[in-house]
């Protein structure tokens, strides 16, 4: 199924993504990982169809898995969600609709060029989104607020994550 | 441990190195001024400010006699060294946690620093992988990746070449898209390879601002506008300068009919 071979290029392609970044060893395979679980669960969505099976919503609903999973192994595992949020995100970030609006442009079809560069604009806004409602979240929710509040209070507490 | 006086000055400036460093590598401002705070306070620092933008860095620690100790550093250049950040984070912790004399804690950040991440071999390797893999991912040939793999190598020179003349970002991604775009041109005028489109694509790859964005996004959430807006803007930046290299190279590049672009 070919859906199965991009699955396996994006976690190839995150694993570049882990050594560009001086990822290591176990962190950089769950971190690849990550990228290929959001590319999974965008291309499950499109797959499936219905109102969430556009490009936009799947992206959104990717980025929250992918936040989540990098939320989770960052606590899991002690290290700073970045680690795991950035190479999770990049197999998304539509460097095809970058290049596609720029063609639109280059043959003068500007209709394409607008529809493309909103669309793109739209992932990008949607992968945003969906980061920023989960890690909004934890954050509510996490010990790290209460040790800021007994910080604040008078203790001295070493940073949660 | 506890109740002996550290030295001001010297807590200073290591705390100030830490945090510069914290920067460098690509940590959230939240990151930064959270890790700095604790790390002073775990010292007895009780009265000390912490500001962060990502080009400069500034401490305060309020001395006991009432004479307040600062220091601001200026922050040029910025990685994503992640594998630093998080032992970077770790060691903050482990300072936090220990409260080891300060000579201990210089030496450990020294080892640190020094170490050295891959090698800029393995992290050309790393580019061709990334532009072959999503070569394919965007439905190239096992060709088209390989053409895509070259391309992906040469935009890691490109870059790093750039970096070595100070060029600036919008300059540098900019020449990375149009001589990556470029080879992928000229590899599939050789006819070496076939999906164009997929080709380029994997390659850009590389430089999407798929940093910038994460970045953004996450200091947003911390309420981090400043830091948050710049790194929005350099996102868009990077996206519109890679957009037009692509299309000078595409553009100037002499059709012979082949392409059937």
């Amino acid at each position: 199924m070919s859906g199965f071979w991009t699955v396996l290029y994006a976690f190839g392609g995150c694993i570049g993504f882990c050594i560009l970044f001086h990822l290591r060893g176990a962190t950089a395979f769950w971190a690849a990982l990550g990228g290929a679980l959001g590319w999974t669960v965008r291309t499950a969505l499109q797959w499936y169809g219905g109102p969430l099976g556009g490009e936009i919503p799947a992206c959104f609903f990717a980025a929250l898995a992918v936040t989540a999973y990098s939320e989770l192994l960052a606590r899991l595992t002690r290290k700073p969600v970045t680690c795991y949020s950035i190479v999770g995100i990049l197999p998304m970030v539509p460097g095809g609709g970058i290049y596609y609006t720029m063609r639109h442009c280059l043959n003068g079809d500007i209709d394409a060029f607008a529809a493309s560069c909103l669309h793109t604009m739209g992932v990008a806004g949607s992968l945003a989104i969906g980061m920023l409602l989960v890690s909004s979240l934890t954050r509510l929710f996490s010990p790290q607020r209460r040790r800021l509040e007994k910080m604040a209070a008078g203790g001295t507490e070493p940073p949660a994550d | 441990m506890d109740k002996r006086k550290v030295n001001g000055a010297e807590l200073l400036n290591l705390s100030a190195q830490i945090g510069k460093s914290l920067v460098e590598n690509g940590a959230e401002i939240y990151r930064v001024e959270e890790s700095v705070s604790f790390l002073l306070r775990a010292y007895g620092m009780e009265d000390s400010a912490v500001f962060a933008i990502p080009s400069f860095l500034l401490i305060t620690l309020g001395g006991a006699d009432g004479q307040a100790l600062t220091k601001g550093v200026r922050i040029l250049w910025h990685t994503t060294d992640l594998y630093r950040l998080d032992r970077l984070n770790a060691l903050c912790r482990w300072a936090c946690e220990e409260r080891p004399d300060l000579p201990v804690l210089a030496e450990r950040l020294r080892l640190l620093e020094a170490r050295k991440g891959y090698p800029f071999a393995a992290r050309l390797a790393a580019c061709g992988l990334v532009g072959g893999s999503f070569a394919a991912f965007f439905g190239g040939g096992w060709r088209d990746a390989l053409c895509a793999a070259a391309a992906g190598v040469v935009t890691g020179l490109v870059c790093r070449w750039m970096d070595r003349l100070r060029a600036n970002r919008f300059f540098r991604n900019l020449a990375a898209g149009m001589l990556a775009s470029f080879t992928v041109l000229l590899l599939v005028w050789l006819g070496l390879g076939v999906h164009t489109d997929a080709m380029i694509i994997g390659c850009l790859m590389n430089l999407v601002p798929g940093v910038a964005l994460t970045s953004f996004m996450q200091n947003v959430i911390a309420g981090d506008l400043i830091a948050g807006l710049t790194r929005l803007a350099e996102a868009l930046l990077i996206a519109v300068a890679v957009a037009l290299g692509t299309a000078l190279a595409l553009a100037a590049f002499p059709w012979e009919g082949r392409l059937g672009i």
